[in-house]
């Protein structure tokens, strides 16, 4: 048992069932809070979450030491065999290369929630009507992709029928949420018989990130939202509804497979936890400081996903939908003509003028001018900026 | 004959993928099957040694659990065969190569261990189904818990079926007496609850005496298990192969079995011994000689 330093209260963990602990919070002799069945990684949020209720707040580095101090009592060092050691300093040079630029996304929701088809729709370029044939997810189906080097998200696709539900809340638990950096929860807009279940699913996804991870992504998509008339009424039923019990931030779209809303989400999901976001919002930045230019976008060419951008939310996703019509007509004009070998592309209306560059064999710089009218002069200097904005950009891979 | 083996690592962020492998017929083990295999062993079944059916292929694996428990990863080991292929007592020979392999994670590690070391384990195992050992028609080693979990090495005849394992298995946590059966609890490191368990058909107190001189050696290595039997109840149908050159060819003579070798040494007991020590240095195998 060890004393929370600055207060009254005493903490101590003993040994609980399958390699869990049991935590006791202490309050002058007499115990306030027991909970069994801890991993090593939640103690820390679970004992802060607790004195938090009290209204104290202390240091983490104070509470992470004393909960090293205990499990010291609790398992010493000498207790770890030479084999144990030796397995484990290995096991972890296997996984060096699992750079921390590779970020964990947990997909869940309730069954028929519409998790795989989302993943096929953006990540695997499938047409809306080739999703009908996508099959119900058996466990975990984990996906891995590159998002143009800006982002590299590692996708757990959690099956949502009840047996496997019933594994991730049982022994499952820890080596779904730890280390994840978002948590992406489906519901199905359509379905409002389940729409408490999936609340209660939701609370307890919530509960699991926050236990492991120390600052998660939380985002809710309300899915198949083309079949729901009003769909500002059920985003702001949703909001109340599924914050009721959290105060951490919740993200909430609402998406469907037939428009461009999945791309924006994910473009939005994406930029959040790529390490790279911030100094690509600067390049970009300087770019549209350019006389003559009104925005411009980072996109990903082959699923179209938006890495980088200085539009707001709407206007993006106007441009999202550009592109990925322009995607699926390049695919239909000719088999030769695919949209990631385009080098440069011009679109001039009486209004506007639109130019796209290549960026890397990934990548395309799409830049929006105020006016159609530039002299050419006035143009080549606006592509040359463009061009050492790709540069940049490019050489942030190479480093 | 089996088609090959595989080490699985299971990372926090990247979920379970395969690190090395070695086939000699081209296995595809899909995504499906990684993760199906992982959350068996990591689920609720929560079993150290799961088998597993997939397209035309079965699978025989262990599971590392919590070996690794300061990096959060785990590893599962397991040799792919043709669907239709039988093979016991492979629990043992998997759990004490995984931690060789995952020393070293290269294909050509597993291509050592399922090359050299793998057949001639199968040869043993094959060996006593077919010998019938004089006075003991079942010897077995299991463990658990609370529960019957696996049933690490079995030689007999009729095995009692795994569905009456478990009212069997607590029958001896209790102590109780079973008709026809002896059996001794082990003292295992990391492993409560094991017993090595003894059909009688002789006298009780020679049983006594088996259980008691098979499990003093057995505590000294419960990997070698399988050649451990064969060196005390198989002497004459076996012999001893070198995998490091370090025996004369005298030794290694194949028309000399190990009850021959033994007969012929100074200290019988000494050389036994030494038979032992080899064996679990790796620097020979017992194989048989017929």
């Amino acid at each position: 048992m060890k004393k929370i330093p600055g207060t009254m209260y005493h903490f101590g963990l003993t040994n609980s069932i399958r390699e869990t602990l049991s935590i006791n919070i202490w309050y002058r002799n007499k115990i306030v809070f027991e909970q069994t069945g801890i991993f090593k990684e939640e103690i820390l949020n679970i004992v802060k979450n607790y004195l938090e209720s009290k209204n104290l707040t202390i240091p983490n580095n104070r509470l992470e030491w004393i909960i090293k101090e205990e499990l010291k009592d609790l398992s010493p060092e000498s207790d770890i065999t030479f084999i144990e050691g030796t397995v484990s300093e290995i096991l972890g040079e296997f996984q060096k290369k699992t750079s921390e630029d590779i970020k964990k996304i947990v997909l869940m929701g309730l069954s028929n929630a519409g998790k795989t088809c989302i993943y096929e729709r953006v990540f695997e370029g499938k047409k809306p009507w080739e999703l009908m044939q996508s099959k119900a997810t058996k466990g975990i189906d984990y996906k891995k992709y590159e998002v143009g080097e800006i982002s590299k998200p590692m996708i757990w696709d959690l099956g949502g029928q009840q047996q496997y539900l019933d594994e991730y809340h049982g022994p499952l638990r820890k080596s779904i949420f730890q280390k994840a950096s978002v948590l992406l929860y489906v519901i199905d807009a359509s379905d409002a018989d389940r729409f408490e279940d999936a609340k209660e699913e939701f609370e307890w996804a919530v509960d699991q990130m926050l236990a492991f991870n120390a600052d998660p992504k939380l985002n809710v998509f309300l899915h198949k939202i083309d079949l729901i008339k009003d769909k500002k009424e059920l985003l702001t039923y949703f909001k109340n509804f599924l914050s009721q019990k959290i105060s951490h931030k919740i993200n909430f779209y609402t998406t469907s497979v037939f428009d461009e809303s999945l791309f924006t989400a994910w473009s939005g999901i994406i930029r959040e936890i790529s390490p790279k976001s911030t100094y690509i919002k600067s390049v970009l930045k300087s770019l549209k400081d350019q006389e003559g230019v009104k925005d411009v976008v980072l996109i990903e060419k082959t699923s179209g996903l938006a890495c980088g951008s200085t539009l707001n939310e709407n206007e993006e996703e106007i441009v999202i939908g550009m592109i990925s019509l322009l995607i699926v007509t390049c695919d239909k004009v000719t088999k030769n003509m695919k949209f990631e070998d385009f080098i440069e592309f011009r679109l001039k209306t009486k209004a506007n003028y639109l130019l796209i560059t290549d960026v890397t064999a990934d990548l395309m710089l799409v830049i929006i001018l105020e006016s159609p009218a530039f002299e050419d002069q006035k143009l080549k200097e606006i592509e040359a900026v463009g061009r050492e904005v790709a540069i940049q950009i490019k050489n942030l891979w190479s480093e | 004959m089996p088609l090959g083996m595989f080490l699985l690592i299971h990372d926090e962020v990247l979920g379970p993928e395969i690190k090395c492998s070695y086939y000699i017929k081209p296995v595809n083990l899909s995504k499906e099957f990684i993760s199906k295999l992982y959350m068996s062993h990591a689920g609720f079944e929560s079993s150290s040694h799961i088998e597993i059916k997939f397209e035309d292929f079965k699978s025989i694996s262990c599971f590392t659990g919590n070996l690794a428990r300061r990096t959060q990863k785990e590893g599962i080991m397991g040799i792919i065969f043709e669907e239709d292929e039988e093979y016991d007592n492979l629990d043992l020979f998997l759990e004490r190569h995984l931690d060789e392999v995952i020393q070293n994670p290269k294909d050509e590690t597993l291509q050592e261990i399922f090359s050299q070391k793998l057949p001639n384990y199968l040869k043993l195992s094959n060996l006593f189904q077919k010998v019938e050992i004089e006075g003991i028609p079942e010897i077995f080693l299991i463990t658990g818990n609370q529960e019957f979990k696996s049933r690490l090495l079995s030689i007999s005849e009729n095995s009692i079926p795994l569905s009456k394992m478990n009212d069997f298995y607590k029958k001896i946590v209790k102590n109780q007496k079973i008709p026809q059966y002896q059996y001794i609890e082990l003292n295992l490191e990391n492993r409560d609850n094991s017993f090595l368990v003894l059909k009688n058909k002789g006298s009780s107190k020679e049983d006594d005496n088996i259980l008691e001189t098979i499990k003093f050696y057995v505590e000294k290595d419960i990997y070698y298990s399988l050649e451990i039997l064969a060196l005390l109840l198989l002497t004459t149908v076996t012999r001893i192969t070198d995998f490091k050159q370090n025996l004369s060819k005298k030794d290694l003579s194949k028309t000399r079995t190990v009850l021959q070798r033994l007969q012929q040494s100074n200290d019988y007991y000494k050389e036994f011994n030494n038979i032992i020590l080899d064996l679990i240095k790796g620097n020979i195998a017992i194989i048989p000689s017929l």
